[in-house]
């Protein structure tokens, strides 16, 4: 039998979270006192856990990377928050809200996690409106709704284009309530460099403090990771340029399996990258395809033509376009999952009809719902995506329709958690995007917002709680013992080790080669032979980085280059668990698609048979090869069908 | 003070608000006033004018009011740049180039002057009325009774020259007032303990205009206020508050309006009475 | 492209500081600021010297972290964008590009181009929020807000905490950064309720940490990214006087 231990409840599935609630074990006030709480990170997870159990009494202590909790990348998300209010009448339910989760995720998540998601949703809403989230109105005063992919009914919750920067500020502004009080401290401009295990049970993190390069010990009754997901692993992606996996990955190492590595999202609105000095790719949002319509020419000699530069786009009439997403996918049209979206934007690349100079760029037009609602409403709905569009491309897209290409924008995988979202490594706990648990294999949009808020605000409230219950009268945690001292002296060896490379290469440098190994081997579409040649350039790359790797400056610094540095070595191993286990999975499903595996059609090919399971990773020792443990998914209240979003 | 200076921005700022508005309107009062010397009259309007404000006692606790105002306002205004200055101890190699409403990155500076031209004033007008500072005077005819009688009788035809019209068609060959004269011209036709006499305002001042020098000054350091109040208007009411996405341009505009008229009614004066009188 | 560039760098917060003069060539004109201060960073390490610490994180204009004052305005010539959102098509070739960074006694350097925002921080903490604690909340429709209230909150709201105005204000105001957190809040009914506590504990922590006295220049407004008004400060104001009467 599999080591993992889901921890999920019987009975009914709608009765499972509520059968939770009223048999788990609590804390009462007076010893929540005596726990102390870490958590890393501050996004929509960490700000949110961090908020509601420093008002519950526990002691928490906060960490951040950037100089405020503020700067978080939740902060990005643009289109919006999903909910099962079922505002609009439309006829959204919670059940709907975890079917369509179930099937974008390509079956490939909890079912029970998925529903306690879809369930609390509406209590997101609730608290966020509570807080002073400025969601959008309607003229009678009452919020409003925009659809969103993967979804027939309008359930998404927005504050213009900048809806996770609102949920952030409203987690920000709780947190900054409970810091006010006392019952959270904040510490700023820490990265966190290992955790802590001592008798199994994670009790605290070695910090590194990026304004002065302290190395600092912190202990705790739990940690928490909040630290997002992995996508800089490709270098150029949306994420922020301090994102990172080390986090995760620290925690990997330290004993907790990691879950569905391979997953990635790919999100097909991004603009186009246009060099190699670029740093990063910025993401329209996915709710710009409400209205905006996807194409390319039919014809290879217009594209030729664009590419001279000879035509406009504006210029090719509409029956020599192709709205391939409209064509292929009648019933949802441009409103696909994200996954299908860029494959298809990829397949028509591939074919040779991408529409600019790299031949990497598909249209996406206005010009008919400009005609259709007035530029005045559009500018009401995505002014701020336009400017943003405008200001990097210079091009005015009332008048032009933007370039867009699919970009690594989420990662689906990571830490392995059970139901109260716990580790296998017992007091390490992970929330939002470090875990695994809610989007199988592709993420819906607006359910990432989702997810991180409602595992801070109202899934670890209580599982934490029945996990510590256990722990009153364990007294405080020293930081003064041999495997905190251990576990710091390692860190500041491995910090020693890279500063004294003394080589040739800068991190970027390296990162740059890694981002590209992994875009071509474990990008869009991947086969066993990409996947293995990704495996054995990762491997030389890490070689070559640990003999060639130039870091200047000191360690007892703010010191950008050695952080760099830390965060990529971990990248470097990350990077062939990736691919590895990619190799492994022999399906296609969601942002996983494996060319081997693909309906004559060209639509992804799943293989419930061998692969409706989580794999999750086993760290074994850096020379030995991690254990593949599985976790079979069962899914009892919902048909597993193939995914259609044709009819 | 400690504790004035403990009073939150905020307080200060509106305190420094409500006392500028306070003395915005003095300004259109006094600029009213100062209207009346464009009339040929020979100055009667204003001279009447400054009767009035001389020695109603309304007026008098007001001037308590204003001057302590003015004090006030001053003192704030340096006190809060002093504190700015502190926010910033190093400062930008280059310059800030921001685009800011007009004026209002010199409010200290233009203060400053008003400040500098306010005491210049007050030295050529209020503290001749304080008897600090020698200037001209007016005697009234029935005031002349209240001299000593041996000193008029003894100079009776100087007096008759002091109260002759200089309309030879009118009436009266006798003018109501006699004005213009200095103190030692006083003293030596209504004898020396004569008090029954007023500054003289309006001559004082044609004489002032009257020279180029002290006009230019006149003029430059007006419109220096005049700067002060193109932000001075907008900024007072923003301050408390007064202001909202319908109201901005219209306040903006008046304030505009407001500062032009100030400077434009005494710049009229001051050229006027040059070119006229 | 090929720019001039003259950069304060400062090794730590208590040590002096300096400006660099270092020249760059072939920029492409797509290139963004943070990008080519990346290809300077990385010439530099290749020489083996410091590279410049600048800080820098979502680099797509709304995490709020870049903060630099370039040729005399806070986040660069262009309007309504921070810094990341900067291209180099902006500038001429040839020209000489002062950056600095944000200069206030409440944001002292930690280095280079880096500084200390956390006083920001601490105004939130003083009160800018709705202390409302997780759960026990009433439907999110139960209150209906006025789309124009509810509109004008989110103008405020827009704010990213980078810190320009009080780098562009002359007297290193934080008001635009207080008063948008106070009109967020006191346009919508959930906030008013601590409206008149939250703008007087605000201010007076404004106050203690530092920051200039607002005179209504308005350079705050002139080069916020998010464009937020200065007429949330008359907001603030009225607020305050609301509060204190």
């Amino acid at each position: 039998m599999s080591k993992l231990d889901s921890k999920v409840p019987s009975g009914p599935l709608a009765q499972k979270w509520t059968k939770y609630k009223a048999e788990q074990h609590l804390v009462n006030p007076a010893n929540k006192r005596k726990l102390d709480v870490i958590v890393v990170g501050t996004g929509l997870a960490g700000a949110s856990a961090a908020a509601s159990l420093g008002a519950l009494g526990f002691n928490v202590k906060i960490f951040c990377i950037s100089d405020s909790p503020r700067r978080a990348h939740s902060i990005a998300a643009q289109g919006g928050i999903n909910a099962a209010k079922n505002y609009q009448n439309d006829g959204d339910s919670i059940y709907r809200l975890f079917y369509d989760t179930i099937k974008g995720g390509d079956y490939r998540a909890r079912e029970a996690n998925v529903y306690r998601l879809a369930e609390v949703s509406n209590n997101i809403i609730d608290q966020c409106v509570a807080q002073g989230v400025p969601f959008a109105r309607d003229y009678a005063g009452y919020l409003d709704n925009r659809s969103f992919g993967g979804a027939q009914v309008s359930r998404t919750f927005y504050a213009r284009g900048q809806t996770g920067q609102q949920l952030l500020i409203g987690a920000y502004g709780a947190l900054s309530n409970e810091i006010a009080k006392g019952s959270v401290k904040l510490y700023a401009r820490r990265e966190m460099m290992d955790v802590v295990v001592k008798d199994g049970r994670a009790c605290g993190i070695i910090c590194r403090n990026i304004v002065n390069g302290a190395i600092e010990r912190y202990s705790a009754h739990a940690v928490l990771l909040c630290t997002g997901g992995y996508g800089n692993v490709y270098f150029l992606s949306t994420n922020a340029m301090n994102s990172n996996g080390s986090a995760a990955w620290k925690a990997y190492k330290k004993g907790a399996f990691f879950a569905n590595p391979c997953f990635t999202q790919i999100h097909p609105t991004c603009i186009p990258v246009h060099g190699d000095y670029q740093s990063k790719l910025t993401l329209m949002s996915e709710s710009l395809r409400n209205d905006g319509r996807i194409w390319v020419p039919k014809e290879k000699e217009d594209v030729e033509k664009l590419r001279k530069g000879e035509i406009r786009p504006v210029d090719i009439p509409e029956e020599k376009r192709d709205y391939y997403l409209e064509r292929r996918y009648p019933a949802f049209g441009n409103l696909v999952p994200r996954d299908v979206a860029s494959r298809a934007a990829k397949e028509r690349c591939d074919a040779g009809f991408g529409v600019n100079e790299t031949g990497l760029a598909v249209f996406l037009d206005f010009k008919s719902a400009i005609e259709r609602l007035g530029r005045k409403k559009i500018e009401e709905r995505y002014g701020n995506l336009f400017q943003m569009y405008q200001k990097i491309t210079d091009q005015n897209p009332y008048e032009t329709p933007m370039m867009i290409y699919p970009a690594v924008h989420y990662t689906m995988g990571g830490l392995w958690v059970d139901y109260e979202l716990q580790t296998t490594l017992p007091g390490l706990f992970a929330l939002g995007e470090a875990n695994f648990s809610d989007h199988g294999a592709n993420r819906l949009g607006a359910s990432a917002l989702m997810q991180g808020l409602s595992d801070g605000y109202f899934v670890i409230p209580y599982t934490l709680q029945n996990i510590l219950s256990s722990h009153i009268s364990d007294g405080p945690v020293s930081t003064e013992t041999a495997e905190f001292e251990q576990a710091e002296r390692e860190v500041k060896e491995r910090i020693n080790r890279l500063c004294n490379i003394n080589g040739k290469t800068s991190p970027d440098t390296f990162h740059k080669r890694l981002g590209h190994i992994m875009w071509e081997g474990v990008g869009m579409g991947r086969t066993a032979k990409s996947l293995e040649w990704a495996i054995a350039e990762i491997k030389a790359l890490r070689a070559e980085f640990w003999r060639d790797l130039k870091v200047v400056g000191a360690a007892n610094e703010m010191n950008p280059e050695l952080e760099k540095a830390l965060r990529l070595a971990d990248f470097l191993e990350l990077g062939e668990l990736m691919a590895k286990d990619a190799l492994l999975r022999e399906e296609s499903c969601g942002g996983h698609f494996r060319e081997e595996h693909q309906t004559p059609e060209g639509e992804a090919q799943r293989d419930d048979e061998k692969f409706m399971h989580v794999s999750a990773w086993e760290y074994k020792g850096d020379e030995t090869e991690p254990e593949r443990h599985i976790e079979p998914l069962e899914y009892e209240n919902i048909k597993v069908a193939v995914r259609n979003y044709k009819n | 003070m400690l504790r004035f200076m403990k009073f939150a921005s905020v307080t200060k700022k509106i305190t420094l608000a409500i006392l500028g508005s306070f003395l915005m309107l003095f300004l259109l009062v006094h600029a009213g006033i100062n209207l009346c010397m464009l009339r040929a009259d020979g100055g009667e309007w204003f001279r009447a004018a400054a009767h009035f404000m001389g020695t109603n006692y309304i007026v008098k606790v007001f001037e308590v009011v204003l001057f302590a105002a003015l004090i006030l306002h001053i003192l704030l205004g340096i006190f809060i740049q002093w504190q700015n200055c502190k926010a910033r101890p190093v400062r930008y190699k280059v310059p800030n180039k921001s685009a800011t409403a007009p004026g209002s990155k010199f409010m200290i500076y233009t203060g400053i002057l008003v400040a500098i031209f306010l005491v210049l004033h007050l030295m050529n007008f209020y503290f001749v009325k304080m008897n600090l500072v020698e200037g001209k005077y007016l005697v009234k005819v029935e005031d002349v009774q209240k001299a000593d009688p041996a000193y008029v009788q003894e100079h009776m035809d100087r007096v008759l020259e002091l109260f002759q019209s200089e309309d030879p068609a009118a009436n009266n060959p006798f003018k109501e007032e006699a004005s213009g004269i200095t103190k030692a011209e006083l003293a030596e036709v209504f004898g020396p303990d004569f008090t029954a006499y007023e500054p003289d305002f309006y001559s004082m001042a044609k004489d002032l205009f009257n020279n180029p020098v002290y006009l230019t000054l006149y003029l430059l350091l007006i419109l220096a206020l005049g700067i002060h109040l193109l932000h001075a208007f907008p900024s007072a009411l923003h301050t408390l508050g007064l202001n909202g996405p319908c109201y901005d341009r219209p306040i903006k505009c008046i304030g505009a309006i407001y500062a032009l008229i100030v400077v434009l009614m005494f710049w009229a004066v001051a050229i006027g009475l040059n070119i006229l009188y | 492209m090929n720019f001039t560039l003259k950069v304060w760098r400062q090794s730590g917060p208590k040590v002096k500081g300096r400006f660099e003069t270092y020249s760059i060539s072939n920029i492409s004109s797509d290139c963004s600021f943070l990008e080519m201060l990346d290809i300077l960073n990385e010439k530099l390490v290749a020489e083996g010297k410091d590279p410049v610490c600048f800080d820098h994180d979502c680099r797509e204009g709304i995490c709020g972290m870049c903060s630099l004052y370039i040729n005399g305005h806070p986040h660069g010539p262009d309007s309504q964008i921070t810094t990341c959102q900067l291209h180099m098509r902006k500038f001429k070739d040839g020209d000489t590009i002062y950056i600095e960074p944000w200069r206030s006694a409440a944001f002292p350097v930690i280095k280079d181009l880096t500084v200390d925002r956390q006083a920001f921080d601490k105004i939130i903490q003083a009160g800018g929020f709705i202390s409302a604690t997780t759960g026990g909340v009433p439907d999110g429709n139960a209150i209906p807000i006025r789309k124009k209230d509810a509109d004008t909150a989110m103008d405020a709201a827009a704010c990213i905490g980078c810190g320009a105005c009080v780098a562009a204000c002359k007297n290193a105001s934080a008001m635009l950064f207080v008063s948008a957190k106070v009109s967020h809040l006191a346009h919508l009914p959930q906030g008013k309720v601590e409206a008149a506590d939250r703008v007087k504990k605000m201010i007076a922590k404004m106050d203690e940490l530092g920051f200039g006295n607002c005179t209504n220049t308005g350079a705050c407004e002139a080069e916020c990214p998010k464009g937020i008004k200065i007429l949330h400060i008359a907001k603030l104001n009225r607020e305050f006087i609301k509060a204190s009467v």
